[in-house]
């Protein structure tokens, strides 16, 4: 999968499902400050990206230290090319 | 309007604990419960002038400091639920009929393992490996120490493998893989789905302790009725809630109840269903993210339930108090599986409630594809079709109970039968499922703070399923709503009467 692929389909999952308008959604965007989720949607953010990209997430130190939309593209990227320690 | 601290929906066992600690914490309580009386599941009914069970049949963790012990006891309430332990290892069986070998349960996880080794000698390390993984996952799991239980999301490496990856990595042996797998009945999932971290939680109490409980269920819901006097609690039946209005901020401040009354609080606890918590909020205070992941749950098994009795003077070769499960293939996927078309796997009980009596109940898995035809009938509407059904399975279950043991030719009767449709008009469930939502490996059930802030999610499907499980949910949900200060003062004060 590409880099760009990745960020297109994570920033799907924002779209549809947290109603977030693409023009919000730059790679630097904070996810809680800017986007406006709460620690409560991190479960279901969690579980969307799962869906989406078909890949298992384990709650990690990783998962706990996304901040922006970037750290997500990093962490689904290394995922998908083996580098993460959650496994496809 | 009146004014309460907290509401409490649902008035299971979770509800039940939710309030009860709520209440004890010095808190205003509503109690509402949609049936015309509290206990859920726990509630028994007679027939043939015996108490049957509905839902709680046994449990694990009632020994000396046990999981089940501690609660009570911080409830305030271990004197009302008086254990009947199984003593004897024949009195838990688990029969695995393709094999044709029987493997009895010691009580105490020491005398498990001994027995196991002596059943398996060559696999006796794989049996050890296994018994100190479930301990191991136990000790990490601060979710079953009510000392500190806080809400984590699953963290341990067991969370992330199934039971059955690490029963084949431990032996090859698919009689072991079974036998290791069989409790799998008292949570209602598949080893190829569950966590090897859930499976531990849930069964290492049935390891250390299995009991009957003195009347039951209702010796629980009665023990709640005293207290719920002593705090003054207030129980409102055949009430439910229509609509969470006056939203500001996203708090609701106004809860509308079914009965036209509106009632404001500074919380309310939903022990009820996730798909039912889901129904009430209102669309826009909530991501579809979270709609779809609440919508993705899956149910567990349900039970196909019988209740009957052995005729008087008949011959009977089990012990009054016991528990039978028989296992018609090894593999445990392949029973709880619900395009499985063979004979089921069945669980018979014989309570010592019924001793005397010689009542007892039969349990087979069953799901809601099993009752799909008549998924949208009414109790009492059914069709022939549905009956025919009914009819079909008891004759099976009389059927592989007597191949099992003869004497039941012409002792064994039958009172009444419960399908999984039964469950979902009796209890108000939406399915009729026997443990709630299916505890799927890498699913985040619905715990703790719902996206309306004022709002918590707790019930058997918030944590683990069960009776211990629905009761810590309560505990962990609770804490985080009095505080833990508070909740750790209440605590001291309980566990050092």
């Amino acid at each position: 999968m590409t880099e760009q692929e990745i960020i297109d389909k994570t920033n799907q999952v924002f779209e549809e499902s947290f109603e977030i308008e693409r023009k919000r959604l730059v790679p630097d965007a904070q996810i809680f400050s800017d986007l406006g989720l709460d620690s409560l949607d991190i479960v279901d953010l969690i579980v969307a990206l799962q869906n989406s990209f078909g890949v298992k997430i384990r709650n990690e130190e990783k998962v706990r230290e996304i901040r922006t939309l970037q750290d997500i593209y990093h962490f689904i990227y290394a995922i998908k090319n083996g580098e993460g320690t959650s496994d496809t | 309007m009146k004014k309460y601290d907290h509401i409490v929906v649902g008035s299971g066992i979770s509800g039940l604990t939710m309030s009860l600690l709520l209440a004890m914490s010095g808190r205003k309580i509503l109690l509402i419960e949609k049936s015309p009386r509290i206990g859920g599941s726990l509630s028994r009914f007679t027939r043939i002038g015996i108490p049957f069970e509905t839902g709680f049949h046994f449990t694990g963790g009632l020994q000396e400091g046990g999981i089940l012990s501690d609660i009570l006891e911080f409830l305030g309430m271990r004197d009302a639920v008086e254990p009947i332990f199984l003593s004897s290892p024949s009195e838990n069986q688990f029969i695995f009929e393709s094999a044709g070998r029987t493997f009895e349960h010691p009580n105490g996880i020491k005398n498990v393992i001994e027995q196991f080794k002596t059943y398996f000698p060559d696999d006796a390390l794989a049996v050890d490996r296994y018994f100190e993984m479930v301990q191991s996952v136990c000790n990490r799991t601060p979710s079953l120490n009510i000392r500190a239980n806080t809400i984590t999301l699953p963290n341990l490496d067991e969370d992330y493998v199934s039971l059955d990856e690490v029963l084949s990595g431990l032996t090859s042996n698919k009689l072991l893989r079974g036998l290791l797998s069989g409790y799998a009945m008292c949570y209602g999932v598949r080893p190829s789905e569950i966590s090897f971290a859930n499976h531990s939680r849930m069964v290492l109490n049935f390891y250390e302790s299995i009991a009957f409980v003195k009347e039951g269920g209702d010796a629980f819901v009665k023990a709640f009725q005293e207290k719920f006097k002593e705090y003054d609690v207030d129980i409102r039946c055949g009430t439910f809630m229509t609509e969470l209005a006056d939203i500001r901020s996203s708090i609701v401040n106004r809860f509308v109840l079914n009965t036209g009354e509106e009632v404001s609080a500074d919380s309310c606890v939903f022990t009820i269903h996730p798909l039912d918590i889901l129904k009430l909020l209102p669309e826009k205070y909530y991501s579809r993210a979270f709609a779809s992941r609440v919508e993705g749950f899956e149910s567990s098994i349900g039970f196909f339930s019988v209740f009957g009795m052995l005729k008087e003077g008949s011959r009977d070769p089990n012990p009054d108090a016991s528990i039978m499960s028989l296992f018609p293939d090894a593999d445990i996927n392949k029973l709880l599986d619900p395009a499985y078309a063979g004979t089921p796997a069945l669980v018979l009980i014989k309570s010592p409630n019924q001793a005397g009596r010689k009542g007892l109940c039969i349990l087979e898995p069953s799901f809601v594809e099993h009752v799909a035809a008549w998924r949208d009938s009414s109790r009492g509407m059914r069709p022939q079709s549905y009956l025919d059904y009914k009819k079909a399975r008891l004759d099976a279950i009389r059927e592989h109970l007597c191949s099992v043991i003869p004497a039941f030719h012409d002792s064994l009767e039958f009172s009444d039968a419960g399908s999984i449709l039964t469950f979902k008009d009796y209890l108000n469930s939406p399915d009729g499922s026997a443990y709630g939502v299916k505890q799927k490996l890498r699913q985040f059930n619905l715990i703790g703070k719902l996206p309306l802030h004022n709002l918590f999610a707790a019930g058997q499907s918030a944590l683990l399923p069960g009776i211990i499980g629905a009761m810590m949910s309560s505990l962990i949900v609770g804490r985080a709503v009095i505080g833990k200060e508070h909740y750790g003062s209440l605590l001291n004060r309980s566990l050092c009467h």
